[in-house]
């Protein structure tokens, strides 16, 4: 059985072969982009600390961007690692965007593609077979009511172009995104993840859950609608991040006027002084290079204090405005490395600082219930707690809360931790998503629950 | 893909205990017009195959994009091996029952392909539905979205299993957004999907939609916020479909119930007990489980088990009869389920799904319910969704809305939103419009599982009125 290394050097020559092969095929006014992702994963989903699926995915797919006569358009298609096949394949590909570049209108704004620099970089361990990990995962968890996914495997992501430019990423590393839940259906979430399996530490983590777990079987408090004092832990606020993240810092979703952060960006409101927020690429959770192969800078400002410093733009929506500089952003110009600065309020004064209200550990299912106006709603999830000067009393029943963003990181905003914690991508559609956050608890005054 | 699906099962000389291979075909395309110009299209060609075996009472599964017998004999041993770990923590023990032999063959019903000189036309369709868009100064942007996906799915099994299902499947979007000093809104057509070919995208609608989106967005700029209080709603069938699938539809899928998604997307209020026994809503309301329908987006003629599927109801008369759980599902849960066995491709396992989710017409007319409202609401077209992992605290918003006093329509308001509890609201339903207010609508991007899964979807419903829903507008 081959290693992941050789696996993935094999993919690398036959992925700069394909490329050579099909540049060398295009005509003189013709450039092309070809971008990678691919993924070798094993799957394991659990319930009830049993394997409900289990699953090995091997797949990637290439996508061109072709630009010829003004006209710029995308392809993509399934890789086999046949070389023979591939290329015929691409060949058609290639073949049928010519044609069609011919019958439709020119594209606007295109960003024609240029060799800004090259990278390559593999962080890869010598692994066979990532299915041995799956027996240690039960040992310390029977008589425990788990539910979750194992995901194991690497990744790729990589682009060339005609001009020469070459981008190669790819990494190695596994997750156990899991929650376990008590009689009474209260639950505790937690993620193990990590480069190589630790016992120890996997054991642990399933002891700090299992503690956790202990305060959900207090007596359920019943939390009336209304506005309280609350801590938001770092789980919680990734949720409101990823929600913003949707469209929020987009330089071509404001110019369209569909940007929550619409007054935010116009300076006609702004977050609490205590809240910057960065793009830091240092953080080594996704590559530096965008879809077309450009390179962002490693560390981006978007929020200084309060105001906005930089939306986040992609070099097509940078050439159809003028007024916006490119940050080398993807195609939908979210944050991919995001750090939320931390402040001063230390782990072991969550409590006190908190007194009386809740103590909320996840957010599930977010969305603007007002969007141009930074309104969104969404639920309390898995370990939430009524605390009474500064003691947890017990579990909530969920909670449906509806804010608007610039009264939680705003106005209400009391204190940030002095510590952050990394809130690993975990999404898997279409393909195992790269990426993750670094983000503190927030301390909120008045809060609005409203169900 | 050209493969020789029998010879191809045949040759991996299966040790399991029973052996199938699920081979997926989509080409998808997509086309975007902004402010009249295209955006760069895309076409997406996506081809695999996924190996599941059967081993001492439990499945496992290889995906593989080499559909070659060379690369699915790989495929295999790593599903295979999987199983050999797997059996010793498996959650429950499954037979050949729940891979029922199935044969035949499956189409969309359509008129057209959509070649070459139909996607130049429909460039051009596209181009004029945003100028139909354009109605004045203050519109900032106009947006024409579709999607065109053509699925080919084969599958044969090691039990006789062969059948072929071939969908064809649309998404047309128009939007169109304003601004008028502060205030921002958005009116699109709500997300038009459904199976058929390229006539789909017939152009007298796209730009009938794209002017009455362009005038009723100046009327939103115009319009008062939608005021705060308990009052009579009317759903129109826009936003109807997302409220059946989010608070019947999730909460009704049996591994929900039985925790399986507990992780990811949540549980259900519903307990297995309830089935048979539940008033999940007043009498007026039945929900089937229908892939009947020919033009409705999840209609077909085996889900991804083999297991055949036919017309059902989930609800009658108000009344919890049977679960959405498949031939897996009812194994483990004991009560009835239909065949909802679904896969988003050939790189994901089935699981339980939505199919065509859809209420019954009933008897009243848009105007009798109407007439029948003191004070109240009629709402279209959703804008916003949210709920709890349990599928109970529910929070919706709509991009359109008119207030109804007295019996009539009097004025359109701007940022309506309501909220409620799944099962009160259900019984809340006080009208069931009849068949000239059903309307066929869905969805592309249903997101469930883990690993996560996306599938499409249709809910088909008239509108209907419900009654004490507290409602409230945007942020001041």
């Amino acid at each position: 059985m081959s290693s992941s290394k050789e696996v993935i050097r094999a993919r690398k020559k036959l992925f700069n072969t394909l490329c050579e092969r099909a540049f060398s095929h295009l005509s003189g006014e013709e450039s092309m982009t070809v971008s990678l992702v691919s993924e070798k994963t094993l799957y394991a989903r659990l319930n009830h600390s049993k394997i409900r699926q289990s699953t090995n995915v091997d797949q990637s797919e290439v996508e061109i961007q072709f630009v010829s006569n003004s006209r710029e358009l995308k392809k993509s298609m399934t890789l086999t690692w046949d070389e023979g096949e591939d290329f015929k394949r691409l060949q058609l590909l290639i073949e049928s965007a010519r044609k069609e570049a011919e019958i439709l209108p020119e594209t606007p704004f295109i960003v024609d593609p240029e060799n800004n620099a090259s990278s390559d970089q593999d962080i890869l361990l010598e692994r066979s077979n990532n299915e041995e990990v799956i027996d240690q995962i039960f040992k310390p968890i029977q008589g425990i009511d788990l539910a979750g996914l194992y995901t194991d495997g690497w990744v790729i992501r990589a682009n060339q172009n005609n001009k020469g430019q070459k981008h190669w990423f790819s990494t190695e590393s596994f997750y156990l995104d899991y929650s376990i839940y008590s009689e009474k259906q209260k639950a505790v979430k937690s993620c193990y993840a990590g480069t190589t399996w630790n016992q120890k530490d996997w054991e642990a983590n399933v002891n700090d859950s299992n503690h956790q777990l202990s305060q959900m079987r207090l007596p359920v408090q019943d939390v009336k609608r209304g506005e309280y004092r609350t801590y938001l832990a770092p789980a919680a606020v990734a949720e409101i991040l990823d929600t913003l993240n949707w469209g929020g810092w987009s330089g071509s979703a404001y110019k369209q006027g569909w940007s929550p952060l619409k007054d935010l960006i116009e300076g006609k409101r702004k977050f609490s002084d205590k809240v910057t927020i960065t793009e830091d690429f240092t953080q080594g959770f996704s590559p530096k290079f965008n879809h077309q192969g450009e390179v962002a800078v490693d560390t981006l400002t978007v929020v200084e204090k309060g105001e906005l410093k930089n939306l986040i733009v992609n070099s097509k929506t940078a050439k159809e405005y003028g007024d916006l500089k490119s940050t080398a952003a993807g195609g939908s110009e979210g944050l991919r490395s995001l750090k939320f600065h931390t402040g001063g309020l230390a782990k072991a004064d969550i409590l006190s600082s908190l007194g009386t209200g809740l103590y909320v550990s996840n957010l599930h299912y977010l969305n603007y219930s007002d969007r141009p106006k930074g309104r969104m709603t969404g639920m309390t999830r898995f370990a939430c707690f009524w605390v009474e000067n500064g003691e947890i009393k017990g579990p909530i029943k969920d909670l449906r809360f509806d804010e608007t963003i610039y009264n939680v990181f705003g106005d209400n905003l009391l204190e940030i931790t002095d510590f952050s914690e990394v809130q690993p991508e975990t999404m898997s559609y279409g393909c195992r998503h790269i990426g993750g956050a670094r983000v503190p608890g927030l301390l909120v005054d008045k809060f609005a629950y409203t169900l | 893909m050209k493969v020789n699906a029998r010879k191809s099962l045949e040759s991996l000389n299966s040790k399991a205990d029973w052996t199938g291979i699920r081979f997926v075909e989509e080409d998808s395309r997509t086309l975007f017009v902004r402010d009249e110009r295209l955006e760069p299209s895309h076409q997406e060609i996506n081809s695999g195959a996924m190996v599941e075996v059967l081993v001492d009472g439990q499945f496992s599964y290889a995906a593989t994009p080499d559909t070659s017998e060379l690369g699915l004999k790989r495929a295999y041993q790593k599903a295979m091996g999987l199983a050999e770990i797997a059996k010793s923590w498996k959650l429950t023990n499954f037979t050949e029952e729940q891979r029922p032999k199935a044969t035949g063959s499956y189409s969309t019903p359509k008129a057209n392909d959509l070649d070459t000189a139909g996607i130049e036309q429909l460039v051009q369709n596209l181009v004029d539905a945003t100028k139909a868009m354009k109605t004045s100064d203050e519109v900032m942007s106009r947006h024409a979205y579709i999607m065109h996906s053509q699925t080919k799915m084969r599958y044969v099994s090691s039990s006789g299993s062969d059948f072929e299902q071939n969908f064809t499947q649309n998404l047309s979007n128009l939007s169109v957004t304003a601004q008028r000093g502060g205030d921002v809104q958005t009116r699109s057509n709500g997300m038009d999907v459904g199976q058929a070919g390229a006539e789909f995208f017939n152009r007298e609608k796209l730009l009938k939609q794209g002017t009455q989106i362009g005038e009723q967005v100046l009327e939103l700029l115009s319009a008062e916020n939608c005021p705060s209080e308990t009052m009579d709603v009317i759903l129109a069938p826009s936003q109807l479909y997302l409220q059946i699938h989010e608070s019947i539809g999730h909460p009704l899928e049996i591994d929900r119930i039985l925790g399986d998604e507990r992780n990811y997307a949540g549980w259900s209020f519903v307990n297995l007990e309830d089935f048979g026994k539940l008033q999940y809503g007043s009498s007026l309301l039945n929900v089937t489980f229908d892939p009947t329908l020919p033009f409705e987006m999840a209609s077909y003629m085996y889900d991804d088990t083999g297991a055949r599927a036919d017309k059902q109801y989930i609800i009658k008369d108000g009344q919890l009869l049977r679960g959405l759980g498949s031939l897996e599902s009812q194994s483990r849960a004991k009560i009835d389920g239909v065949a909802c066995a679904r896969a988003t491709s050939w790189n994901r396992p089935p699981l339980d799904r939505m199919a065509n989710l859809n209420i019954e017409p009933g008897t009243s007319s848009l105007k009798e319910m109407i007439s029948s409202v003191e004070r109240g609401i009629l709402m279209d077209t959703n804008k916003s969704w949210s709920i709890d992992d349990y599928r109970n605290k529910f929070q919706f918003g709509c991009e359109y809305a008119q207030l109804i006093e007295n019996g009539e329509i009097t004025k359109t308001v701007k940022n309506p939103n309501y909220r409620g509890m799944c099962t009160p609201f259900w019984n809340s339903l006080k009208g069931v419009g009849n068949n000239e207010t059903f309307e066929v609508w869905g969805s592309y991007f249903c997101g469930k599982a883990e690993p996560n899964q996306t599938i499409r979807v249709g809910h088909a419903t008239p509108y209907c009125l419900f009654s004490d829903v507290e409602v409230f507008g945007g942020a001041k």
